[in-house]
């Protein structure tokens, strides 16, 4: 049902989604948590926002999550898990065309 | 040495910190609007609850920081029951997990974030708690924890504080808190 809904509407990435997922797809192999992406990105992300932005990008399906393997031995909370998806990646890539394409005709816009 | 369940003292009187903290807070709250200049009665009871709360909230914060003595037992700020003493067992009855001798350092009490919790499981659906509420603690504590393995106290204390802000941001409660403090600035000049 989800992914009807985002099938018949444009795909959108906001700033910070586009970060994550540019981050995320940077080491497609590996999964990353919230505090590894607000460490990796610089100033982009913030603590307090990242997970609300996350769970924005679970429910239009461009990332997926899990929960981190605990040892049994061990106590206390488990971290969430974050990887992009197929899906995901496909739309990072159209809006990187389209952000490309719109430079360009930035770029020619002013020259003529 | 392996910790010992210990109860936890039952009564109402919270100690001299608490009280310190509290009259400095009413002290606070009642001249801030005299100092200030504020006429309107509703800013001055904003002034007055925040004077209130507001150094509880800083002792909570530093709790793990302060110890104090009272009647011979060694108590935490948040009134958490760190020594034992044979012949007081009589008054306690809730069960908490103490450190043993004083010497040793790693005292196990409640980890950062168990009130943030309660408060996430009270308010929050259970996606928001699952999606939000639980990384952004499990990430304050493994980052306070880790802090306390370098036994870096103040950097766990700095930790503990910024993630109190991190998940009043996460649950976008900074606006509201934002709201009332724009009820604190002057009126800047009309038309």
């Amino acid at each position: 049902m989800v992914r009807q809904k985002s099938e018949e509407q444009v795909p959108m990435l906001s700033g910070k989604e586009s970060l994550v997922l540019e981050l995320l797809l940077s080491k497609p192999a590996t999964e990353m948590y919230g505090l590894e992406l607000v460490e990796a990105s610089g100033d982009g992300l913030k603590r307090g926002t990242v997970y609300v932005t996350l769970s924005r990008m679970v429910d239009k399906d461009y990332v997926e999550s899990r929960l981190e393997e605990k040892n049994p031995k061990e106590s206390g909370l488990q971290r969430r898990l974050y990887r992009a998806t197929g899906y995901g990646q496909r739309v990072f890539e159209a809006w990187q065309i389209a952000r490309e394409a719109g430079r360009m005709h930035f770029r020619i816009d002013g020259v003529i | 040495m392996r910790p010992r369940l210990y109860p936890r003292r039952n009564h109402n009187n919270s100690g001299p910190i608490y009280f310190i903290a509290l009259a400095v807070g009413f002290l606070v709250g009642s001249l801030a609007p005299c100092v200030l200049n504020v006429h309107n009665p509703i800013v001055a009871m904003c002034y007055a609850l925040v004077g209130f709360l507001f150094p509880p909230f800083v002792v909570f914060l530093i709790s793990g920081l302060i110890e104090y003595r009272r009647d011979g037992l060694l108590f935490d700020a948040n009134r958490k029951y760190l020594d034992f003493r044979e012949d007081s067992r009589r008054h306690f009855e809730t069960p908490i997990l103490v450190r043993e001798p004083l010497a040793i350092k790693n005292r196990i009490s409640r980890p950062p974030g168990s009130f943030l919790l309660f408060l996430s499981d009270f308010f929050c659906s259970e996606k928001t708690q699952e999606m939000i509420a639980i990384p952004t603690i499990t990430d304050m504590r493994i980052e306070y924890h880790k802090a306390l393995s370098q036994k870096r106290k103040i950097k766990a204390t700095w930790i503990r504080a910024r993630g109190f802000w991190s998940f009043i941001c996460a649950l976008g409660l900074e606006r509201l808190l934002k709201t009332i403090g724009s009820l604190f600035r002057p009126a800047g000049p009309r038309g």
